[in-house]
């Protein structure tokens, strides 16, 4: 998603660029400070600024992509995020929760079955915004 | 033609200007009609999101059939562990919560300069139209398959519905003993690990049934074309001297009476036979003029699924020509992709970059074990084409969680298609 991330869809940049912006995600989260300002958008939007991520889109935009990101998540996990069967309800989860699965599942650190694979397809702008649109939504209801 | 209706299509042709314009966000023109063809994985998600992101639009789906029927778990009908009630689903949610008017009808034929469809007693307007048809069998090359009665007898069971009760019963009325021959098309065909995943659940019926029953697999493709590895083990381990399996084998002939398939290499004889046919898109999307790759499959821009020879015209699923595989995962999030992007057309609104989607494929072993392919494709503005990220993944082997979660995926994509 170009401009959502700042990378050329299809060629995500050097491995090292990579690397270096998942620790950047990582740092975040581990941040004391930074963890207790992750309350809403615009934190997200700091948060990502300052470690380096480029975060260029308007609310329209990022709204329009979010929701085609998050809608390939719902064949497993339901619609927006309500599964109905054993995979989790995706929606209304804590953002950093939501943000440490995806980093856990990536390294190997929470192990898993496709996710493992599949966190790692996403950059940490695509997660945060991801994260932050499950943790938009109530936990129980069915919101579609 | 009305303003409203004009004025649309005037968003929709003036296309990519309108991203760099920027417009500010209009409501879609009350009355703009969306048409949908084929209420199958792609066609019936296609129609609920386009109800769920443009509320404005008038989404009419149209489908032959009053059921939905899952191909996905079909197999498992076979192996016995799944009846096809269970796999049988209604298209209520689709109006009742997202107010999709349902059409069950046929569609014959479609007049792309005056966007009308034919169906079987009356004629139908739309200002947008998304084909969604699923595939059709082609019968040419294959001598004896174009008598409709071989046809019966010889059941393709490749689209989930009575021909999967027919060939379950055949095998339960094969001999112990007997001999199963079952035939896979050359690729690209319809779920690549399918016909895989269907040996196994023969195989698991006839491990149980009757133990001195064998198989054998005529396979078109130089080898195991999905999970190779992790099918071969299961067939060495679960059905050991079970199956055959025949690569590089193209079925030419096939003769009912005598229970015969020809092939290059020469004939087989069997007591049950199933041939599942090289295919293409479905015969609608030939009569829409959108069929452009090897006379059988659709090209589109991967960006909103627009056919690259009619504007106006969507196809998505199992009817285009793609990298992506064939498989209901991939229509139903093709048919989100078109959706978000009819809706921006409608609205006036820009979609900012390419999109990224999953696809995730369980394959059942047996009863209670099955192996995942996992793999996530993001959109590539050099080859203007979904490609994989970082390659697939495959399960080091079949394991009962990946059955568990199998079982998880199909409740939900079946939820995300029809509720
Ligand atoms: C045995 C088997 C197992 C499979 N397992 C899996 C799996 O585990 N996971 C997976 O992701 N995929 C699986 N698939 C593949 C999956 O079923 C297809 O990829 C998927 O159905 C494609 O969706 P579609 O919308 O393109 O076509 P379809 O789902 O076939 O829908 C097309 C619809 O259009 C209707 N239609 C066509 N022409 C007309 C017309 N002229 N008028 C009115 N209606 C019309 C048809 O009746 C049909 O309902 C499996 C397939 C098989 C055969």
């Amino acid at each position: 998603m170009g401009a959502d991330t700042g990378q050329t869809p299809g060629a995500p940049g050097p491995r090292w660029q990579r690397q270096s912006r998942w620790c950047c995600l990582l740092a975040v989260l581990g941040s004391p400070a930074a963890v207790g300002a992750e309350t809403g958008e615009a934190s997200t939007r700091f948060n990502l600024a300052t470690h380096g991520i480029e975060e260029t889109l308007s609310t329209e935009d990022k709204v329009a992509n979010v929701r085609l990101l998050t809608a390939s998540c719902a064949a497993c996990h339901g619609t927006n995020g309500y599964s109905v069967g054993i995979t989790p309800v995706l929606a209304g989860l804590g953002r950093d929760y939501f943000i440490q699965q995806m980093v856990d599942f990536r390294s190997g650190a929470r192990p898993g079955t496709v996710m493992n694979h599949n966190a790692s397809a996403y950059t940490p702008a695509e997660i945060a915004a991801m994260a932050d649109f499950f943790a938009a939504l109530p936990r129980t209801g069915c919101d579609r | 033609m009305p303003i409203k209706r004009r004025r649309f299509l005037q968003a929709l042709s003036a296309g990519a200007g309108l991203a760099t314009l920027g417009l500010p966000a209009v409501r879609a023109a009350k009355g703009t009609r969306i048409v949908v063809i084929g209420g199958g994985f792609g066609g019936a998600t296609a129609a609920k999101y386009l109800r769920l992101w443009g509320p404005d639009l008038e989404v009419i789906l149209i489908e032959r059939n009053r059921d939905f029927i899952s191909c996905p778990q079909s197999n498992l009908v076979l192996g016995g562990s799944r009846t096809l009630k269970d796999l049988t689903l209604g298209y209520e949610t689709l109006t009742a919560r997202h107010g999709v008017q349902l059409v069950h009808d046929e569609v014959n034929g479609i007049d792309p300069q005056r966007q009308t469809l034919a169906l079987s007693e009356k004629e139908i307007s739309y200002d947008r139209l998304v084909i969604a048809p699923g595939i059709d069998f082609v019968y040419d090359g294959i001598a004896g398959l174009e008598d409709p009665a071989v046809r019966e007898a010889i059941p393709h069971a490749w689209k989930a519905g009575p021909q999967t009760i027919a060939l379950r019963q055949q095998l339960e009325a094969m001999p112990n003993g007997g001999r199963f021959l079952m035939s896979i098309p050359r690729m690209p065909y319809r779920c690549p690990p399918g016909p895989y995943e269907r040996a196994c659940q023969v195989a698991f019926f006839l491990r149980y049934s009757k133990p001195k029953a064998r198989i054998t697999v005529l396979d078109a493709n130089p080898g195991i074309v999905a999970k190779q590895d992790q099918f071969l083990e299961a067939w060495e381990e679960k059905y050991p001297g079970i199956i055959e399996y025949h690569p590089n084998q193209e079925v030419t002939a096939v003769d009912s009476a005598t229970r015969t398939v020809t092939t290059a290499a020469g004939k087989f004889r069997a007591d049950v036979i199933n041939i599942i046919p090289p295919q293409r898109a479905a015969a609608i999307a030939h009569s829409a003029g959108v069929v452009n790759v090897d006379a059988r499959w659709c090209d589109v821009d991967f960006l909103s699924y627009e056919s690259t020879t009619r504007k106006n015209i969507h196809v998505i699923g199992d009817a285009i020509a793609s990298t992506l595989p064939k498989s209901g995962h991939m229509a139903n999030a093709e048919a989100k992709v078109c959706a978000a992007a009819i809706v921006a057309m409608a609205t006036d609104q820009r979609l900012v970059g390419g999109p990224v989607f999953a696809n995730t494929c369980y394959s059942h072993v047996n009863a209670s074990e099955a192996i995942h392919i996992s793999n996530v494709y993001r959109y590539d503005p050099v080859s203007r084409s979904m490609q994989s990220v970082h390659g697939n993944m495959v399960s080091e082997q079949a394991t009962r969680l990946d059955a568990y979660y199998a079982r998880a995926w199909a409740m939900n994509i079946w939820s995300d298609v029809l509720d």
